[in-house]
């Protein structure tokens, strides 16, 4: 853990500290004044991201520090999308996400800028990591409701599982899309659409037990919140494996390993 | 009815349970591994079960047809699942018997500079064979970036047959040449008596009815779930469960 003394480290401390004002005034009841501080945490997390776009001269999502920097401005937007399109308010779970994708950044990750190695010079590369990580946010949002579902008493566990499957449902497409994209660009820079990689099978197995959840709920509708809710948390578990233990962990080799 | 559609959801979701199962197994293994693993004789069975149950599960439900994302979406695995077993080594041996067509799954070729050059070694390294082409190489740059970091390879080709040019490019990584049912690759490079690149040679069966499968199942996917009113609109659930408990 290393405190980043820098114009791009101050950018990210002040957003992290607008959101965790916001994150107490929503807890206080004053959810304007959240909503304003979480707006200004936001603009601050552009701004750092502009910076980062000018300071290494490409679209900031190489690698684990970029996507965690653009998680942390993306968190914002998605909240705006689901509370006025799908009237699913959750700020303060918005909140929460954004101040834990933004503390690696601050933290932990290195912040060195690297330039593009010939293989990431490609069409496919914004697409493909930019509908990930949309989803992956919106997963996580699916998966805190979906932990509503265990923490509430049983009349209002159908609320909640309601969220989860409109959330799941408002993310499963950006996570086909990203996969899809992530196989023809394989197909074109590493000459095979499906390279076995540990994080390719891993990503797979995530795109799995979403479909499970959609065939179970198919199945079953709400009759089985709990049930529904396990599905959904086993799929941000398998996110969350995804994108950090195959490259922190040093147990797998792998193509995807430059991006740590 | 109501059995046998009861029958077909359970094998749906017990073959996707089969499938993650396998995913986060190959995971352990490293990608070598788990690329014979899921080429290995009882995974080619497996698959063409998967791909013989599926087109059977769809066929017998009449309420997924009617659904129309819902059908391109398991139109589009469907499509997935055979031009992925079409693209395979072991698909390749089944084209060769059905059509005849002498293609193979995957090589890698050297060519020297000024040189050209037919043959391949295929990717189990031992096996050389001869394409109906001849690749040769004009040059081979390398360009760096300020830092001196590697920017790009760049092969600049030409295919030749029957002592004709009949296709020019200049191959780097993520601009593959496409000829003659192969996909050719900026692969590796190296200096000995003379520069030369290794070239990745790929073949391209399958692929259009993995990418049309693709297609199939993207727009279905987000037909489905974001632009189809499957639901009437409820109240938001959040704000219902604050007003129940009156916050």
């Amino acid at each position: 853990m290393e405190v980043k003394y820098s114009i791009q480290g101050l950018l990210i401390y002040l957003t992290i500290a607008g959101y965790v004002l916001a994150l107490a005034m929503r807890i206080f009841g004053k959810r304007k004044i959240a909503q304003a501080v979480f707006g200004f945490g936001f603009v601050v997390a552009v701004a750092s991201l502009v910076y980062r776009r000018i300071n290494v001269g490409h679209f900031p999502l190489q690698n684990m520090f970029e996507l965690f920097l653009v998680m942390g401005a993306g968190v914002y937007l998605i909240s705006l999308i689901c509370r006025k399109l799908m009237r699913i308010d959750q700020v303060a779970a918005d909140l929460l996400i954004g101040i834990i994708v933004l503390f690696p950044a601050g933290f932990i990750f290195d912040a060195a800028p690297k330039q593009l190695p010939p293989a990431l010079q490609s069409v496919f590369f914004i697409p493909h990591v930019a509908a990930y990580l949309l989803a992956y946010i919106l997963m996580f949002k699916a998966a805190i409701a979906a932990a509503g579902v265990f923490i509430v008493k049983e009349r209002n566990r159908i609320c909640f599982e309601r969220d989860t499957y409109q959330l799941i449902s408002a993310g499963f497409p950006l996570l086909t899309l990203g996969l899809i994209l992530g196989s023809i660009w394989a197909q074109m820079a590493w000459a095979d659409f499906w390279g076995f990689d540990p994080k390719e099978q891993w990503s797979l197995a995530t795109w799995l037990i979403f479909a499970g959840y959609f065939h179970f709920r198919s199945m079953f509708k709400d009759k089985y919140p709990q049930a529904n809710s396990i599905w959904a948390i086993s799929g941000f578990s398998a996110i969350v494996i995804t994108l950090l233990w195959v490259n922190l962990s040093r147990i797998f080799s792998g193509l995807h390993n430059y991006a740590v | 009815m109501e059995r046998i559609k009861r029958i077909i959801l359970w094998a749906g979701l017990a073959l996707i349970v089969a499938l993650i199962v396998l995913s986060v197994y190959s995971a352990f293994i490293g990608a070598e591994r788990a690329k014979e693993f899921f080429n290995s004789i009882p995974l080619q069975i497996f698959w063409s079960i998967l791909l013989l149950i599926s087109i059977v599960a769809v066929i017998m439900s009449p309420s997924l047809l009617k659904n129309t994302p819902a059908a391109m979406i398991h139109f589009g695995i469907i499509l997935i699942l055979t031009g992925s077993i079409w693209s395979s080594e072991t698909g390749h041996k089944v084209q060769r018997f059905i059509c005849g067509n002498n293609k193979y799954p995957a090589g890698r070729m050297l060519v020297e500079k000024g040189k050209k050059q037919d043959e391949m070694v295929l990717d189990n390294y031992t096996t050389t064979v001869e394409l109906p082409f001849h690749i040769g190489l004009k040059d081979f740059n390398i360009e760096y970036y300020d830092s001196g970091m590697v920017k790009e390879y760049i092969s600049d080709v030409g295919v030749i047959q029957e002592d004709e040019i009949v296709a020019e490019k200049k191959i780097e990584v993520n601009h593959p040449l496409h000829f003659g049912g192969y996909f050719i690759y900026q692969y590796d490079y190296g200096e000995d008596n003379g520069l030369y690149t290794v070239l990745k040679i790929t073949s391209d069966s399958g692929l259009g009815l993995i990418f049309g499968g693709y297609a199939f199942l993207c727009i279905g996917v987000f037909w489905q779930l974001w632009f189809k009113k499957r639901l009437p609109r409820w109240p938001a659930a959040s704000s219902q469960w604050r007003r129940a408990n009156g916050s």
